[in-house]
């Protein structure tokens, strides 16, 4: 009985730690900040919470603790992401509707936020409103 | 050393390869502060992991004491720092 509980505690801290490293992996590849926070915010959370039903398993006097501790991830984890996500999104997003609405090409964010193809649709509907301004002179 | 303490010791070191892969997120990120804190987050959140396995080694439930108080300590930390992003302060 002991070693049936032992199992499965090893397989979900593995399903766990499989999961951390989809996200580390997902944090690496992905073009942008969104996609980026995106691949984290999710899977490091679902990654801890795993690996604490394992550990609760396996160690069945710490049960109270992670129960604790892993209600805390549910509820910070996704308004850590949130704040993330609204500071990168009021820091940038107006910037690309002025650039946009004036024709301003120096406004674009080229900080790295975007993706090099997001940026480069910026920069081509900047000059499809020009070109229109113009026709229309 | 039994074979869980095996299984759990290899699931650490994975854990910790994975730190590294992570902190080159945040170190070669040519990127805004916004991008870096993500790096940060996910770090945090591997170590809280990482805690809660060494408290299977350690067979004590004390270990788990420190994964809370980071977790805490992290979520006000990114918190303020995204407000200190969108804001310009933090208060």
């Amino acid at each position: 009985m002991d070693q049936i509980l032992d199992i499965i505690g090893l397989i979900l801290i593995f399903v766990g730690v499989a999961f951390s490293a989809l996200g580390v992996i997902g944090v690496l590849r992905l073009p942008d900040t969104y996609t980026r926070l995106h691949a984290s915010g999710k899977t490091s959370t679902l990654g801890v919470i795993f690996i604490g039903a394992g550990t609760a398993f396996i160690l069945p006097s710490a049960i109270l603790k992670i129960l604790a501790l892993c209600i805390f991830i549910i509820f910070s984890g996704p308004v850590g992401s949130h704040a993330i996500a609204a500071a990168v999104h009021r820091g940038s997003a107006h910037h690309n509707e002025e650039a946009i609405s004036t024709g301003n090409k120096s406004l674009v964010d080229g900080s790295g936020v975007h993706s090099k193809e997001y940026i480069q649709s910026v920069l081509n509907q900047i000059d499809e409103t020009s070109q229109q301004q113009q026709s229309s002179n | 050393m039994n074979g869980i303490d095996v299984a759990v010791n290899i699931a650490i070191l994975i854990m910790v390869i994975l730190l590294p892969i992570a902190f080159y997120r945040v170190a070669k990120s040519r990127q805004k502060a916004a991008e870096r804190l993500v790096g940060v987050d996910l770090i945090t959140n591997l170590i809280v992991g990482i805690v809660m396995l060494l408290a299977i080694i350690e067979q004590t439930d004390t270990t788990i004491d420190i994964g809370i108080v980071l977790a805490a300590l992290s979520f006000a930390g990114t918190v303020s720092i995204a407000r200190y992003i969108s804001e310009g302060r933090v208060f």
